[in-house]
């Protein structure tokens, strides 16, 4: 299998057309030697997989942080023509809308680690986490409608954070053309208590410090400076998006029959994308999407008020702006120059993020000269990332770029691995207090189970889809 | 029930005789000590959950109690996954390996030993194509426990419809005993999103039926 595969330069591997029978285009993995040794090929296997998709246009490609995932590998970039092509709950994943946003703030690193006990144990008690969890919101009949039309702003106007926010947010923290009519009972059953929760597996609210800066004019554009103290939170729509794409896989398998699409995975299941199922697909999943942008919203003004309190400082003080909001699964309807041509498609990314230039118009004012930030989420012990889009993730990734480490262990992998270390404490000695709900979460969650982020955003840097601005160090860590 | 025991507990007892298995209290053993049904590493026997409590008193004079421990076993495992996290159940019949699978996932959220036996909530599934049915079973525990908060220690389902089809469809019918989950008393596991068609097994083997899944966590 290996042998077919051609290396383009230092950080690009070539899934050839040739590699097996039904592809319509060739794959391209960003990946350099180093990186590659932990490809599997089941992951090589899925990106040649969607290459056989109708209507896919320019590769399907896959980040440095691909691995095996379902139908769709994760770190996954595929992009369909809106005639020819289709739209597949598979490209995008169970958790849509799952992201990261990143809170800037006037705090120095010494003078929240001063208080880091007290500050971790707050935002525990605080910050709704783990298997069984329940937010502190309680979706009403008028509510549950209401978050899957405004998504952010919907949290907004209940008062959880500022106006000012939805700014600096993906999409403003909003698609439009939410259809709550294309949601199931159960969806809306199992979203009722989980808006304001943060999840479990690899969720987590961090406190970071800005611990490098490699671009001081756009850190400061940002709003960064080193030794300052951040917050990121990694979350999604929970169940109500895994209960939306659980009910369209099931119409899109169905889907695919009708409409004779030879699928070589069934988790690839899709339909053509003007097709009344892909529609109510991409309704749904916009809805899913909003609720993932409120619950971040809301964990972001509890996050905000555990500061104001602990620190006795006002909000203007404090200065807790958010730096940015991203998806990193998702589908979303772009303009993109496919050789020469401006082309309206429609873009999968599944565990990757959108990367776009600077200039482009849906960046928000600040940004429009710099770039769309990235925020990688790197594991609980190492670093986290804060990137820019790139002309040349326009050019060649259709504004994509990574979206995490990656993992490298499999759970049962981690645990055996952690079996007579107390990770808590490893981290502790590191200077970094965690705080996790469940009891086996550190050892699967713990740094050896993923890739060095440092070596995937070397490759995104390398490769120009994406160019480093800071690096962010975590201080205290709160796991489901 | 099935009770396995591991490779290493099973040669033991191939050494004794039937005798065991009644002293043991396994009046409906699939097997006999000379041909004990395999499947992996563990070796399987079909007992009454009285049975496999008999096991663990039993057991012979000489084995001691980690011993016992360690040979008692569920009908099910939890299979390693990459990122994610995978099943294996097995069952007389269809009804009893979608049991077992239940409550193989259910494993993956808490420790189902400790929950105590409350109340019971019923459901029923129908599906187009038997694994379909085992998908929508799991999809539909999951959903009950994001909405409900039931956690299961026990699953019975009605066998009547889960192997053959009736009407065009296969259904499957059953009641989770349980309680619902409070963090204070039970253990946090994983969160599991959904049930996937990732390597889905669901087939006869040999006497049994065989069930794995993958878990999206």
């Amino acid at each position: 299998m290996r042998d077919k595969l051609q290396r383009i330069d230092q950080n690009r591997l070539l899934i050839p057309r040739s590699f097996k029978p039904g592809m319509r285009t060739d794959g391209l993995i960003y990946v350099d030697e180093r990186l590659e040794e932990y490809l599997e090929d089941s992951s090589i296997e899925q990106v040649a997989n969607v290459a056989s998709l109708p209507g896919i246009v320019g590769c399907s490609l896959a980040m440095p942080d691909v691995h095996s995932g379902y139908g769709f590998s994760i770190g996954g970039v595929a992009a369909f023509d809106l005639k020819e092509g289709v739209i597949s709950p598979g490209g995008v994943g169970y958790d849509i809308n799952c992201g990261v946003r990143l809170l800037r703030s006037n705090f120095t690193k010494d003078a929240v680690s001063a208080k880091m006990q007290q500050l971790a144990d707050m935002l525990y008690n605080t910050i709704p986490s783990g298997v069984g969890s329940k937010g502190r919101v309680r979706l009403g009949e008028r509510d549950r409608e209401q978050v899957l039309l405004k998504g952010a702003g919907w949290a907004v106007e209940q008062g959880y954070g500022e106006a000012s926010d939805l700014a600096y947010a993906e999409s403003n923290g909003c698609l439009s053309g939410a259809d709550p009519s294309a949601i199931s009972v159960k969806a809306y059953d199992r979203g009722k208590a989980q808006q304001g929760t943060l999840g479990a597996g690899n969720h987590f609210l961090e406190v970071q410090f800005v611990d490098e800066i490699y671009d001081e004019s756009a850190a400061n554009a940002l709003g960064l400076f080193a030794g300052q103290a951040t917050v990121m939170i990694h979350t999604g729509s929970r169940g109500f998006g895994h209960q939306v794409c659980t009910d369209f896989l099931e119409v899109m398998g169905q889907a695919a029959v009708k409409y004779g699409i030879v699928l070589p995975d069934r988790e690839l299941a899709c339909a053509p994308f003007a097709s009344r199922e892909a529609q109510d697909y991409l309704a749904a999943m916009k809805a899913a999407a909003n609720y993932a942008w409120a619950n971040r919203q809301c964990l972001t003004h509890w996050t905000r008020e555990v500061f104001f309190d602990l620190f006795r400082m006002s909000p203007r003080d404090a200065g807790m702006r958010l730096v940015y909001d991203v998806a990193h699964n998702i589908a979303k309807v772009e303009d993109h120059i496919v050789d020469g041509v401006k082309r309206r498609l429609v873009v999968h990314r599944k565990g990757s993020t959108r990367a776009f230039a600077a200039g482009h118009p849906e960046l928000p004012d600040a940004y429009r000269s710099i770039g769309q930030p990235v925020l990688i989420p790197g594991d609980m012990g190492r670093a986290s990332f804060v990137l820019l889009g790139t002309k040349r993730a326009m050019d060649e990734t259709f504004g994509s770029t990574c979206h995490g480490a990656g993992r490298l262990l499999s759970r049962h992998q981690a645990i055996r691995q952690a079996k007579g270390r107390a990770i808590w404490r490893e981290l502790e000695d590191r200077g970094i207090l965690v705080r996790a709900a469940g009891r086996e979460t550190l050892s699967e969650e713990m740094s050896d189970a993923y890739k060095n982020i440092a070596d995937v955003v070397d490759v995104v840097q390398n490769a120009g889809i994406s160019r480093k601005v800071a690096r962010l160090r975590p201080l205290c860590v709160i796991k489901g | 029930m099935f009770i396995g025991i591991s490779n290493s507990h099973a040669k033991k007892l191939r050494q004794r005789n039937r005798l065991f298995f009644r002293r043991a209290g396994f009046a409906s053993a699939v097997g006999s000590a000379g041909s004990i049904p395999q499947i992996g590493n563990v070796f399987w026997f079909r007992a009454s959950l009285a049975g496999c409590q008999a096991l663990a008193e039993k057991l012979p004079l000489g084995e001691n109690k980690r011993m016992r421990q360690s040979s008692l076993r569920m009908p099910y495992q939890v299979l390693d996954a990459a990122g994610d996290a995978g099943i294996s159940a097995e069952g007389a019949s269809c009804g009893e390996a979608l049991q077992n699978a239940g409550m193989a996932l259910f494993s993956l959220i808490t420790d189902p030993g400790r929950v105590r036996e409350e109340e019971s909530i019923a459901f029923h599934v129908d599906a187009e194509s038997r694994d379909v049915l085992l998908v929508r079973v799991l999809n539909e525990l999951i959903f009950l426990f994001d909405t409900e908060d039931i956690v299961a220690s026990r699953i019975e389902m009605d066998d009547a419809g889960a192997c053959t089809k009736q009407d065009g469809v296969f259904h499957a019918s059953g009641r989770i005993w349980g309680e619902r989950f409070s963090s204070d008393r039970h253990e946090r596991r994983l969160l599991v999103k959904a049930a996937t068609y990732h390597n889905l097994v669901f087939a006869p083997c040999g006497n049994l039926w065989r069930v794995e899944v993958i878990f999206d966590i």
